[in-house]
């Protein structure tokens, strides 16, 4: 499978923002504040299993249902 | 925002001072001092002085007041209503920072972002900072601006106290509601050089990186710079590194070296990248900062890294002086936006 870390991620940005720019900014932050640097991943990215972990448990931790 | 400043150690002056120059019992008491005061003293005459007035404070490595840095002082801002219309403010129990926010926020999640605005204080010798900051980011979208108390650079105790109450370990929070809107101001004086390093070994609870790019961290940060590795600590100040939000960096300072560890003074995560960054001019790029902001009164956590460059080239002064606004601040052992960091200076801009 490819681009599953790069869908959670913008799943949360996406649940957290509700479409303001600003706040899309601030979570893709906190993501990287988390170890996870959005801009590194996209829809080809091959999935990494300690990576697509991390992601899920950003999800819980933001509070988004995945 | 009134602003007041002593040297005297038991606040009594001060005390008389504020009471004899507001008009209207504060809203807000906002302060910082030297660890030459007495956090329990202070915390005391406040009580005394203002009862039942929300009040944050914490020790520091210096403090800044309207047109001036100063050390040994305690300095002290007053808001009233038309600035900040109603605060709030929670200690951190332990280091369970959802039950303060939800205290504060009395579990309103519609909060209207653009009218709150959070300050977090933390104990600056915890190492809690990184911890806090990434669970206060998971419970609310609000904006917290602030930073790690400090104690005059003797890394013994700092101290941060809550309405009175002195939390060891943790931190506090305070909620604004400030009608007039804000602004935040995050400034550090840095470029990428378009050198980059990837932590691949590190000791997070330590704060360290063993590895970089599969080599020993201090033999990988000294090449990265160009130098022997025995010169590489000489390059601290200007050359710390950067965890880049699109062109934004988050700066990681190095500490120390130990043996070819690299202590920093947050932690880095395995395998995310760093940019190498370049030092710039402290005073042109903050004078810049606060040009594109509006605002009435401004509430300053300087890096005290940044303090000690701005006293070593003579500038303390001149970097004062750029707070013309009413200005409250203290150098800080970290500074908190988003998440912890370094040798940057996170200001709350109120309009």
């Amino acid at each position: 499978m490819a681009g599953q870390v790069h869908a959670v991620i913008l799943k949360i940005i996406a649940a957290r923002s509700n479409g303001n720019p600003a706040l899309a900014q601030a979570t893709s932050t906190k993501l990287l504040m988390k170890g996870i640097d959005p801009s590194k991943w996209n829809a080809s990215s091959a999935d990494d299993a300690a990576m697509l972990a991390k992601v899920k448990l950003a999800a819980s931790e933001f509070g988004v249902s995945i | 925002m009134r602003v007041f400043s002593t040297t005297d150690t038991t606040v009594q002056s001060l005390i008389a001072e504020v009471q004899g120059s507001l008009q209207a019992i504060p809203t807000f008491l906002l302060y910082f001092h030297s660890s030459d005061f007495s956090a329990a003293t202070v915390a005391s005459a406040l009580e005394q002085a203002f009862p039942g007035v929300p009040a944050l404070g914490c020790s520091t490595a210096g403090e800044l007041i309207t047109g001036k840095m100063q050390d040994h002082s305690l300095v002290l801002a007053a808001f009233d209503a038309a600035q900040v219309a109603d605060a709030r403010v929670e200690a951190i129990e332990g280091l369970d920072i959802k039950q303060a926010f939800d205290k504060l926020s009395g579990g309103n999640a519609a909060l209207d972002l653009g009218q709150y605005v959070g300050l977090i204080l933390m104990d600056g010798l915890s190492g809690n900072e990184e911890l806090l900051m990434d669970a206060l980011g998971n419970c609310t979208d609000l904006t917290f601006v602030g930073g790690s108390a400090g104690d005059d650079l003797k890394f013994s105790k700092t101290d941060v106290v809550a309405n009175g109450k002195t939390v060891a370990g943790a931190g506090a929070l305070a909620l604004l509601h400030v009608p007039g809107g804000f602004d935040l101001i995050k400034t550090q004086s840095f470029c990428t050089t378009g050198k980059t390093l990837v932590p691949s070994k590190v000791d997070r609870a330590s704060r360290s990186v063993l590895e970089f790019d599969g080599k020993p961290a201090l033999q990988a940060y000294a090449a990265a710079l160009g130098v022997a590795p025995e010169q590489a600590s000489t390059a601290f100040m200007t050359s710390p590194l950067g965890l880049m939000a699109g062109a934004e960096p988050f700066v990681r300072s190095p500490q120390r070296v130990e043996g070819d560890k690299l202590h920093f003074y947050c932690a880095v995560h395995e395998g995310v990248e760093l940019a190498l960054l370049q030092g710039t001019d402290i005073i042109a790029d903050t004078e810049k900062a606060l040009a594109a902001s509006r605002y009435s009164a401004l509430v300053v956590f300087n890096c005290i890294l940044r303090t000690l460059d701005l006293k070593n080239q003579g500038k303390t002064a001149e970097f004062g002086s750029l707070f013309s606004a009413p200005t409250i601040g203290f150098s800080t052992y970290g500074e908190a936006f988003i998440g912890h960091i370094n040798q940057t200076a996170t200001i709350l801009a109120l309009r």
